[in-house]
């Protein structure tokens, strides 16, 4: 099987749109537009980890698997930090960089990060749209801006996404979640054991625990089976295609309408542009051969992941400020979650280790504008735990601390504490934007390929560390509430390494202040268009990925029907 | 499906390394069906028998032999030699195929296995394409073995895997007072603090991923090292649920369920020697214990 072959319609040889990306937001936007019958050239960096991925007659073979050693060992789609590494620093004064290696490492493959998501798709709330209005007091430091689309505006495409790739869940089970004007297509699947003593104890507390929304498949949707709780989710590919990534979704659904032709292992590395910097006139991109080619299409979609977007379009101006840059905020204003990880150990087993990895959660946290008594936090997830491999990895950084015994390692192996014993509340706690928290190149460190990495300059604000300091004891007694013999917050290290990751190309309607306009265009080159999480101009409290397909939906739709993208939605 | 496989019996470290050298590397359980694959050829090598050795001596350092395999008879140097080794075939043996092992069968309409199994899609590999190729080279040979990398003179030459290792194996025999193998475990245990932290860390890593990971890859011989931690392995397509035929909902596996408690008694409870150790790590953490 060939990990770099074309798929789709070979036949193409002229497109209405490029999409540099086949993840939450390319999928997304391919779907829309080659539905709309424009066609559509989506070139992705890369591997492809399905055979069959266009083929009508039959549904995609996955070659992913529950193994340990292959997804989180051995980089089977993640980038290898030395040899494609970015770099860290917390801010200018600490030098060019301070770390380099994994830094917010995404999966590089077809269908993106969301291939080794567990893809939870919770909404944001109508509130997370308005922060820049309501927020009164704001830090300083930080640049909290409206959005330029309204939760009303979105709701919509959010409940098309959710029908398209299939989400399941209970509607209404979370009191503090946004209104719905339609149901979610699949019930909630099984709840993990850990979900059931831990919202025994929340709900004790008065807490609201329900299903988490997620795009995997309770029962069988769409011609994919229903999910069978093999407990290797999050950070793995799926090998029944149960869980709805991009890949056997919104992208398979372009790749067979026949308006899509993908290129896996093409590796785009500059945008081409006209003289006056305000057309993409074509890409350049590295093919699996190692040979550069170019491609052209009328307009393009920029959906690589924030990091990935920023850092080519300043790649596309070498000694310049990078292209649709007048504003001076591309790559600016990154955001992540600040995941506050409450651990318990159990005495009892609850095998955490089956299961979707998360089926419940509680947005007790996620807090109110300008409420001292509930701070802006985030959903919690309620999760399990690890295989063996993990667990063993796990174990051995807890070592590091308080030195390596064999004779322990073995002992706490033995009984499963992390891995069968564990429950873990996981606040997806809102980031404060921050114009200082920035993408920019490198000034030293390459690629394999010889090109500069992303260099991220990032560092949490006092902000969300106050609303994780207020919320951790909170954390903790419910977890004694569940049943947990020990408890304690996680210690998070400086270096980002969530995958969410948002911000560094904004949105907003005025150029001065924003990369993109409203419906995702640049508002400095015509013809190019962001339709992931890089539009954001906040993050949060929520898992993002239910939000980039929305809007990557969105901006597809008015590339497709400028002025009335519900035209989409039939 | 839990995991009925019995724990392999205690071997000693030579008797694990003499199996290996007559290439009866697999350790076939007593009425068991044996999905797990028999060797071929001898694999290509790369450590010399004084390494292997010292290895195996390390691994039964992270791992210790008690009455449950060490680090070594859970495979931890025929893992390694084959990850150090892994490009020298005519298709890299990186990636195991996927979906199925083979191992696992299909589950009945009650959720209970059949006697139907997928194919054995961890014969083949899965091909690392052009950067995760360039990746390997230069994560197992370091710079000086792949002429050069592109950060060398930014951030100092890259030190490959195979190097590491050797290097770490001499740092450590030179630390040693006596050979290696000879070292019980309490030598073992005055020697490890001394150890180069890096080269520590692998270790550990890879005994672990040697012990828990596919068996294809070289380690955990017949599950061995599931059996040990109870841990069930692989279990698509059988899996921890299934649809109901009646109500077209899903129902827990019966024998392994994911959302009530696994029925019947704690194998293995938490020792009161595990409790006090975590109790240190929470308290150090700022967290509480509760009665």
């Amino acid at each position: 099987m060939s990990s770099s072959a074309p798929v789709g319609n070979t036949a193409l040889t002229r497109f209405d749109v490029c999409i540099i990306g086949s993840g939450a937001g390319g999928g997304s936007a391919a779907y829309v537009l080659t539905k709309a019958g424009k066609k559509v050239l989506v070139l992705e960096g890369g591997p492809n980890r399905f055979d069959a991925l266009g083929d009508p007659q039959q549904q995609p073979i996955s070659r992913f698997s529950p193994d340990e050693v292959k997804l989180a060992y051995r980089n089977f789609i993640y980038p290898d930090p030395v040899a494609d590494p970015r770099t860290w620093r917390s801010s200018a004064s600490a030098g060019d960089r301070t770390f380099v290696g994994d830094v917010n490492g995404l999966a590089k493959t077809v269908g993106g990060g969301a291939v080794h998501a567990d893809l939870k798709m919770p909404r944001f709330m109508p509130q997370d749209f308005t922060l820049g209005t309501d927020l009164h007091n704001k830090p300083a430091g930080t640049s909290f801006v409206d959005w330029p689309v309204t939760y009303d505006m979105l709701e919509a495409f959010y409940s098309y996404a959710e029908t398209v790739i299939g989400v399941q869940g209970t509607p209404g089970a979370d009191p503090f979640e946004g209104y719905r004007s339609k149901p979610l297509p699949m019930p909630p699947g099984l709840p993990m054991y850990v979900a059931v003593k831990a919202s025994q104890g929340l709900s004790k507390l008065g807490y609201h625990p329900f299903p988490y929304p997620s795009a995997i498949n309770s029962v069988a949707y769409d011609g994919r089976p229903a999910c069978q709780d093999c407990g290797l989710c999050s950070g793995y590919g799926c090998p029944t295609n149960a869980k709805g990534s991009p890949a056997v979704t919104t992208l398979r659904k372009a790749l067979l309408s026949g308006n899509c032709l993908l290129l896996p292992e093409t590796k785009v590395v500059k945008l081409l542009m006209n003289s006056a910097k305000d057309t993409v006139t074509g890409v350049e991109a590295i093919d699996p051969a190692g040979n550069r080619q170019r491609y052209a299409a009328d307009q393009y979609v920029l959906a690589a992941s924030p990091i990935e977007d920023a850092r080519l379009l300043l790649l596309s101006d070498p000694g310049g400020n990078g292209i649709g840059n007048s504003s001076d905020q591309v790559g600016r204003n990154l955001t992540f979650h600040l995941h506050n990880d409450a651990l318990g150990i159990f005495e009892e087993r609850m095998h955490g280790h089956r299961g979707r990895t998360v089926t419940h959660a509680f947005t007790d946290f996620r807090g109110t504008p300008n409420d001292p008594d509930h701070p802006l936090g985030g959903i919690c997830e309620i999760s399990g735990s690890l295989g063996p491999v993990g667990e063993a990895d796990y174990l051995r950084r807890v070592f590091d601390v308080f030195g390596f015994n064999g004779a322990r390692f073995k002992r706490l192996l033995r009984e499963a504490v992390i891995r069968e014993r564990v429950m873990i509340f996981a606040m997806v706690g809102e980031d404060a934007p921050q114009p200082t928290n920035r993408v920019d190149l490198d000034p030293a460190v390459r690629d394999i390929d010889g090109i500069p990495v992303p260099r991220v300059t990032y560092q949490s604000h006092a902000w969300e560390l106050a609303a994780r300091d207020f919320y951790k004891p909170k954390m903790i007694a419910a977890l004694g509430a569940a049943g947990a013999r020990f408890a304690a917050l996680s210690p998070a290290g400086d270096i980002p390494t969530t995958s969410h990751i948002m911000g560094t190309l904004r949105m907003g309607n005025d150029p001065r202040q924003s990369v993109c306009d409203s419906t995702g265009r640049f508002h400095d080159v015509g013809n190019l268009y962001n339709a992931d999480g890089a539009l954001f101009p906040t993050s949060s409290g929520f898992n993002p990925t239910m939000t980039i397909m929305a809007l990557a939906m969105r901006v597809a739709a008015g590339m497709a029907y400028p002025g009335a993208p519900e035209r989409a939605l039939s | 499906m839990t995991s009925k496989l019995p724990l392999v019996p205690p071997l000693t470290r030579r008797q694990v390394l003499q199996a290996m050298g007559t290439g009866a590397a697999v350790l076939v359980l007593p009425g068991c069906r044996s999905h797990f694959a028999a060797p071929g050829a001898p694999p290509p090598s790369f450590f010399t028998a004084t390494e292997r050795l010292q290895l195996a001596a390390l691994a039964d350092y992270v791992l210790p032999p008690d009455d449950a395999p060490g680090g070594a008879a859970l495979g931890a140097v025929p893992y390694i030699e084959k990850l150090l080794s892994c490009l020298e075939h005519p298709e890299p043996q990186i990636f195991l195929g996927g979906p199925y092992s083979g191992r696992v069968p299909f589950a009945a309409s009650n959720g209970l296995p059949t006697t139907i199994y997928p194919a054995n899609d961890y014969l083949n590999y899965e091909p690392p394409g052009r950067l995760a190729l360039k990746a390997w080279q230069l994560y197992l040979l370091g710079s000086d073995g792949v002429g050069g990398a592109p950060n060398d003179a930014v951030l100092g030459k890259v030190v490959g895997l195979r190097d590491q290792l050797r290097n770490g194996l001499q740092d450590a025999a030179a630390k040693s007072q006596r050979p290696l193998e000879q070292l019980d475990y309490a030598g073992l245990g005055e020697l490890w603090p001394k150890l180069d932290k890096a080269f520590a860390d692998v270790l550990i890593g890879l005994v672990s991923q040697a012990a828990f990971g596919m068996p294809e890859y070289g380690g955990n011989p017949n599950g061995a090292g599931w059996a040990m931690v109870r841990y069930e392995g692989d279990i698509l397509p059988l899996g921890f649920s299934f649809i109901d035929p009646a109500s077209g909902l899903p129902h827990d596996n019966p024998r392994s369920p994911t959302s009530v408690a696994q029925p019947g008694p704690d194998p293995e409870p938490l020792s009161q020697a595990s409790r006090d150790f975590l109790r240190t790590v929470f308290i150090a953490l700022g967290g509480q214990e509760f009665p």
